[in-house]
């Protein structure tokens, strides 16, 4: 992995990729932040990728994401410059400046807002996240598993509004929440400040790598349509008639391609798919009173086209559980997504009406997630669903 | 009221027309750059019936990398981005002036800054000085809150009349960069669109009093001429919309997937209710994404044996009936290309027997223009905390359409919702909703 | 009432739902209704379903609707524990994918708006003291039993109120007079005798259960038909005189149509002439018949020697459980019908009629003709005239054989020459052939033969046995001096098989 960059070329890349690990609900809309991540790199070069053995143990570094809406930081878009007051505020507090930033998670848009400040910063990016996935709660990473402190929180709004929070993991983040709200539907976080050694045990290494090589086979898979779109963008000759270009083209061969390009994301990220077919029911789910996240539970159920079944997926932001015929089949800290057989796009169910034509695939979380601690921090039973993980069946 | 309705599609120096509603479907064909000519054609085509509307789809006529013009820049929002905002080719062609303003609104309509008037004049300033004739002014959260840009486009036309504003939240939807966009190029084609426009009134209205002009929009909707002399971002990619139109009118459903073949490969889209399926994050002009509504419409290239298999593979999937379409004209104005007629049946040959092969007697994107009706689209957001709320709010959102689609020209009482869909916001506080509305009806002047 | 030596009593889910608690509920899925309930287990962990036994009403506590999901969760480990039946809360977005699911896994659900402990409460008293609850049950059936006036509406009561049983009322011969026949077949069941008009045995209550009922059970459901039988007794004699009147009404209102139209087409020999001026009196209107435009007349007889009289109120009700809206009026040596209509054509009637017949649970066979298309009464006169002749025919092919007038031709000549003295003649003729040990079947063989112009392959075919059959039987008919093939012996020969047949039959 020595000598590796992410360059204004791997955008595109990293945003499928990005959208892949969203787990379906939090990956809406994001194509905004890769222009925004095209534009900064094309300012800044390239950002270097290291893995964390490559620096110096004692190199002081902190955990780079954003909570909060994707479609106000999409409405609201950040200026660029919010990764200095971060830097700014955590050096003033720790007396030294950040020598690497590493990703909260690698996934969604804080796929790319790690890239970006270590871009801003002039910092190298280690090549490891905190989630493996994206978790609705920035205390759900195993930094905090590794015993590694969310605080002191540094956040800043897209009004640069700037803020630092000393406290416990828990309140910390409600109480940026409610920050947040208040502040446009997002903000960026500086956090889990510690030194590039501890990242050993703490993180989840080769995520960002991991999220490139997914968005490089998704592209591959939807390249007659990026590459039309790219001639039609740079040469300027007249666009066809019918059909625009970019449109995610559909390689016409024998078999269905969503089959092919499920094979390949399965030999890329270990994953297993649940089932496919058709979205029978799509609603609201009940409401968890008291819940500690934001954002309204849905439910939708897939008819499996194979074997008839009935695949009951429960979102809370982003997809929770998957139930075949009633029996729990996969649940978080799993990544469960949603393939569009029509467009070949990661999907969600806020992006889907009954009647689409989707398959399920289920990506196992890093192993550590699989702990019991891990498990009471990101399985079924943190989302306030009172159900055992699939794994702790027969413990 | 008896009559019929005429589509002409422009293009490529060509004008295509159809006549719909007086028996069989007559075609014509002429050259289109000379008015006479056009109006000779449009006469030759009605032969004495009474023609009630004539819709243009004007698409190829305000392509922004040829018919745009530059335009000034200006961005609302609490802090001014650092770089360009916008990476896109055409968009830093067209957008000759960036600046931006301190200002802008929550999703929900709440201030986040004081707009800094002194700051927008300066820029309209610079903008004027430097021979722009237009200003696209984009303010973030306008769609929870349009009294900036409002309050801005005010100071901007008192201080410099001859300066046109375009407002982003006439024109799209979420999505501050995909809005500025679609707001960009709408202005840059704010002068193109006033002498398209003005030329298809006055042809349309050399075919008698009665007969009204109207325009194809990208949704399949159409628009007043009023409407696209406003907002011509609205008549972009209309071509494809109005054949899928015309394609489902042929086919006698109001639902389906629709096929349509041109030599290259097939197009294939979705019909509901008579209309077309729309998104908005589709690439646009330049591969630009804008946040309006146009018909989403995915392109299979390949053989004909290959774009056949896929696109039966498409319907085997889909519970609505399959249309095939020819949907490329000949180059001396027949109304099918040849290489297009090939790929659709070999297309039809694969479907199960309910589906439908279309052969138009005359340009299918000029059937489709004929049979247009008016149409509306909101993007919103809104906070609700009980479904009833949520209900009581969306209902107002649909009204609010309703009365868009009335302002099109429907005829009275033939309104309707077509979809309407609240999706809950990720990561807001539980409640917030992101409401799309759609919702069309008949024209006016229909049978 | 808990009875030393008996198994344990279970009441069935859908006794739960029709006398039992969950009568209340709304039925989401009525799946597998005939599981019996063991106990009851409300339910606020969805773990606790893997503790429940088999037959177990699951019931979700409130605590537990936290989706369609948790519904869904349940039910699958309720299924696999073989729960007989789930009892929810109303949840959100519970739906058709849900309900799908357990119609799948053939388990009942059942929504409740409002508090499931309480429901579980209900269910778990049901559930202790079965006996109250089919108490209710028989006390709900005698109320019904009340509220229906004939033996049809009794049985219903019956079939739709009591969970898993089908019942029957049953003939001594063992035609079924008002139920479903399958109750009459069943392994498990009860009866009782229902007594006539004059006090005897005039039929039998059949209740059929499900499966081996225990022994309260079968002592409710008989208890039920006890019930029953008084209702029963009572409608069966008015059924039997509102049958007589109403095919004595019917006789006199043809009778009467036809001599405003013209001669009486039937003979008169069974008329008593005292009743002749009352019947005259209704008219057919009265009673609802069309009398103009063009009809097909239709004749029913049995090839059994009957009376009318006896059999008529049997042969009427099977002909109104099939037909309800076309008259059957006893005529002659059977009964009388017609279709009427602007389109009506032969074979049409011919062929529904074939239908009906196959349909009717008559206690006698029955077979018919049908006459030509006519108009009016004369015509109808006519028409019926022809039915009967070709009803004659068709008595030799046994039940439900359908013949028309023209389809049978001069044949019917010879089916109407059954009178006394021909008969008398016929058996001196043939008295060598019916001596024979199997003379009648040699007599019928005759006639097929005969009717078949000697074509002993169709003759085989007609009598539903191999040509080698006929061919012997052939040979023994000529053994005793008869020879089907001389032309000058054809015709009455041919005579007298056809009036000996209808004995013979």
């Amino acid at each position: 992995m020595t000598g590796r960059s992410i360059t204004v070329a791997d955008v595109p890349a990293l945003l499928a990729g990005a959208e892949f690990f969203s787990a379906s609900a939090a990956g809406e809309g994001i194509e905004f932040a890769g222009f925004w991540l095209e534009d900064i790199l094309a300012r800044t070069g390239p950002v270097e990728l290291v893995t964390a053995g490559e620096l110096d143990p004692g190199t002081p570094c902190a955990a780079v994401g954003a909570m909060g809406s994707t479609v106000a930081m999409a409405e609201l878009p950040p200026s660029g410059e919010e990764p200095v007051a971060l830097a700014r505020s955590l050096a003033g507090r720790f007396g030294a400046p950040l020598g690497a930033i590493m990703p909260l998670n690698a996934a969604s848009v804080n796929a790319l807002h790690p890239v970006a400040a270590a871009a801003v910063l002039g910092l190298p990016l280690i090549d490891c996240d905190g989630m493996g996935r994206v978790f609705p709660l920035i205390h759900q990473t195993t930094y905090e598993l590794a015993g590694l402190s969310l605080s002191p929180l540094a956040v800043v709004s897209a009004g640069n509004d700037s803020l630092l929070l000393d406290t416990g993991s828990a309140r910390a983040e409600r109480i940026a929440r409610s920050i947040a709200q208040a502040a446009g539907g997002w903000l960026l976080c500086g956090m889990y400040p510690t030194q590039v050694g501890r990242l050993h045990e703490a993180a989840i290494h080769g995520s960002v790598s991991r999220t490139l090589e997914v968005g490089r086979l998704l592209r591959e898979h939807t390249s007659d349509g990026r590459t039309a779109r790219e001639s039609a963008g740079g040469g300027g000759s007249a666009p066809p008639r019918y059909g625009r270009p970019g449109d995610g083209g559909w390689p016409a061969s024998g078999t269905a391609p969503h089959e092919r390009l499920l094979r390949d994301l399965a030999a890329a990220t270990g994953a297993t798919v649940l089932g496919g077919g058709r979205v029978v029911e799509l609603g609201p789910s009940v409401r968890q009173a008291g819940t500690v996240y934001p954002g309204n539970p849905m439910s939708m159920v897939v008819h499996d086209h194979d074997s008839g079944r009935l695949i009951r997926l429960e979102a809370h932001n982003e997809l929770v559980l998957a139930l075949a015929d009633g029996a729990l089949t996969a649940a978080v800290p799993d990544l469960l997504c949603l393939l569009d057989r029509g467009t070949l796009r990661m999907t969600g169910p806020e992006r889907l009406t009954v009647g689409d034509q989707v398959d399920v695939l289920c990506v196992p979380a890093a192993p550590v997630w699989h702990t019991v601690h891990g498990l009471g921090l990101g399985g079924p039973g943190a989302f306030g669903f009172p159900l055992r993980h699939p794994r702790q069946e027969g413990r | 009221m008896a009559g019929a309705r005429i589509g002409v599609r422009l293009g490529a120096g060509q004008a295509r027309a159809a006549l719909v509603g007086a028996g069989d479907i007559r075609h014509a064909a002429c050259g289109s750059g000379d008015d006479r000519t056009l109006s000779r054609m449009l006469r030759g085509l009605a032969e004495g019936t009474p023609v009630r509307s004539v819709t243009w789809d004007v698409s190829a006529e305000l392509d922004p990398a040829t018919a745009g013009s530059p335009v000034a820049s200006l961005r609302v929002m609490p802090r001014p981005p650092v770089g360009s905002g916008h990476p896109s080719p055409l968009l830093l062609a067209l957008a000759g002036h960036r600046a931006a303003v301190v200002g802008g609104h929550d999703l929900f309509g709440v201030e986040l800054a004081t707009l800094d008037i002194y700051e927008v004049l300066r820029t309209a300033a610079a903008a004027r000085a430097e021979g722009m004739s237009a200003l696209a002014l984009t303010a973030t959260g306008a769609l929870g809150c349009p009294d900036h840009e409002l309050a801005a486009a005010e100071l901007v036309r008192e201080a410099f009349p001859q300066l046109r504003v375009s407002l982003s939240h006439q024109v799209g939807g979420l999505g501050l960069l995909e809005r500025e966009a679609a707001t960009v190029i709408n202005a840059a084609l704010l002068s193109r669109a006033e002498q398209v426009v003005e030329r298809c009134v006055v042809i349309s209205g050399r075919l008698g009093g009665s007969t009204s002009a109207w325009f194809v929009a990208g949704d399949g909707g159409r628009i007043s001429a009023e409407r696209l002399r406003l907002l011509p971002v609205l008549g972009l990619s209309a071509t494809g919309a109005a054949a899928l139109t015309g394609a489902a009118r042929l086919a006698g459903v109001d639902d389906a997937v629709v096929g349509l073949a041109g030599p290259d490969g097939l197009a294939v889209g979705h019909v509901r209710d008579g209309l077309p399926d729309v998104a908005t994050d589709r690439p646009g002009p330049g591969g630009v994404r804008m946040a309006v509504p146009q018909a989403s419409l995915t392109p299979i290239r390949g053989s004909h044996t290959a774009t056949a298999s896929a696109f039966a593979l498409l319907a085997e999937h889909d519970q609505h009936t399959a249309v095939i379409a020819v949907a490329d004209t000949g180059p001396d104005g027949d109304p099918r290309d040849g290489d297009a007629t090939d790929r659709a049946r070999a297309a039809a040959a694969r479907l199960p027997s309910a589906s439908v092969l279309v052969e138009p007697s005359a340009e299918l994107a000029a059937i489709g223009a004929a049979g247009t009706e008016p149409s509306a689209w909101l993007d919103t957001v809104l906070y609700a905390e009980t479904s009833e709320v949520l209900a009581r709010k969306q209902a107002a959102a649909e009204q609010r359409a309703l009365t868009l689609v009335a302002e099109s020209g429907a005829r009275l009482g033939s309104e309707r919702v077509v979809s309407s869909r609240a999706m809950s916001l990720s990561f807001l506080r539980s409640g917030s909703y992101r409401l799309v509305v759609r919702a069309g009806g008949r024209a006016e002047d229909d049978a | 009432m808990k009875r030393a030596g008996r198994p344990a009593e279970q009441l069935t889910v859908d006794e739960l739902v029709r006398y039992g608690p969950l009568g209340h509920a709304q039925m989401l899925v009525g799946e597998n209704l005939a599981r019996p309930v063991s106990r009851v287990a409300l339910i606020s962990d969805l773990d606790q379903v893997r503790h429940c036994g088999p037959g177990t009403a699951v019931v979700l506590s409130g605590g537990l609707a936290q989706g369609a999901w948790a519904v869904e969760s349940a039910l699958r480990l309720a299924w696999e524990r073989s729960a007989a039946c789930l009892v929810s809360p109303a949840v959100v977005g519970l739906d058709q994918a849900t309900a799908q699911l357990a119609r799948r896994m053939r388990l009942p659900v059942f929504v409740v708006n409002g508090d499931t402990a309480a429901c579980a409460l209900d269910l778990a008293a049901a559930i202790a003291s079965p006996e109250a609850a089919r108490a209710r049950l028989a006390a709900r059936c005698a109320e019904l039993f009340a509220e229906r006036s004939n033996a049809r509406g009794i049985v219903g009561v019956i079939n739709s109120e009591v969970p898993g049983v089908t019942a029957a009322l049953v003939a001594p011969d063992g035609h079924v007079l008002a139920g479903q026949a399958s109750a009459d077949r069943a392994e498990h069941r009860v009866q009782v005798d229902v007594p006539g008009p004059d006090g005897r045995r005039w039929a039998e209550l059949v209740a059929a259960t499900a499966g081996p009922s225990s022994p309260t059970w079968a002592e409710t459901v008989l208890l039920i038909l006890r019930l029953a039988r008084g209702p029963l007794a009572a409608s069966v004699a008015r059924e039997r005189v509102d049958a007589v009147h109403d095919a004595e009404r019917g006789r006199a209102a043809l009778r009467a149509l036809f001599a405003s139209a013209g001669r009486d087409p039937a003979p008169t020999a069974q008329e008593e002439p005292g009743t002749r001026d009352r019947e005259r009196t209704v008219p057919g209107e009265a009673l609802g018949w069309r009398v103009g435009g063009r009809h097909v007349a239709v004749f029913l007889r049995s090839s059994t020697p009957l009376d009318t009289a006896a059999t008529g109120p049997g042969v009427i009700s099977a002909w109104q459980e099939v037909i309800d809206d076309l008259p059957l009026v006893p005529w002659d040596a059977g009964w009388a019908s017609w279709w009427t209509g602007e389109e009506i054509e032969v074979e049409q009637v011919a062929s529904a009629l074939r239908r009906h017949l196959a349909r009717m649970r008559s206690p006698i066979p029955l077979s018919a003709g049908v006459g030509r298309v006519a108009e009016g009464a004369e015509g109808l006169r006519e028409s019926l005239s022809q039915a009967m002749l070709a009803a004659g025919v068709t008595v030799r092919d046994g039940h439900g054989t359908v013949r028309s007038f023209d389809e049978l031709g001069f044949r019917v000549l010879l089916a109407s020459l059954s009178q006394t003295e021909l008969v008398g003649s016929a058996r001196m003729v043939l008295a060598d052939l019916l001596s024979a040990p199997d003379g009648p079947v040699l007599v019928t063989t005759l006639a097929a033969l005969l009717d078949c112009a000697n074509s002993t392959s169709q003759a085989a075919a007609r009598l539903g046995v191999h040509r080698n059959t006929v061919l012997g039987r052939v040979e023994r008919i000529r053994a005793r001096g008869i020879d089907p093939d001389r032309p000058d012996q054809r015709l009455a020969l041919h005579l007298a098989c056809y009036a000996l047949l209808p004995e013979l039959s």
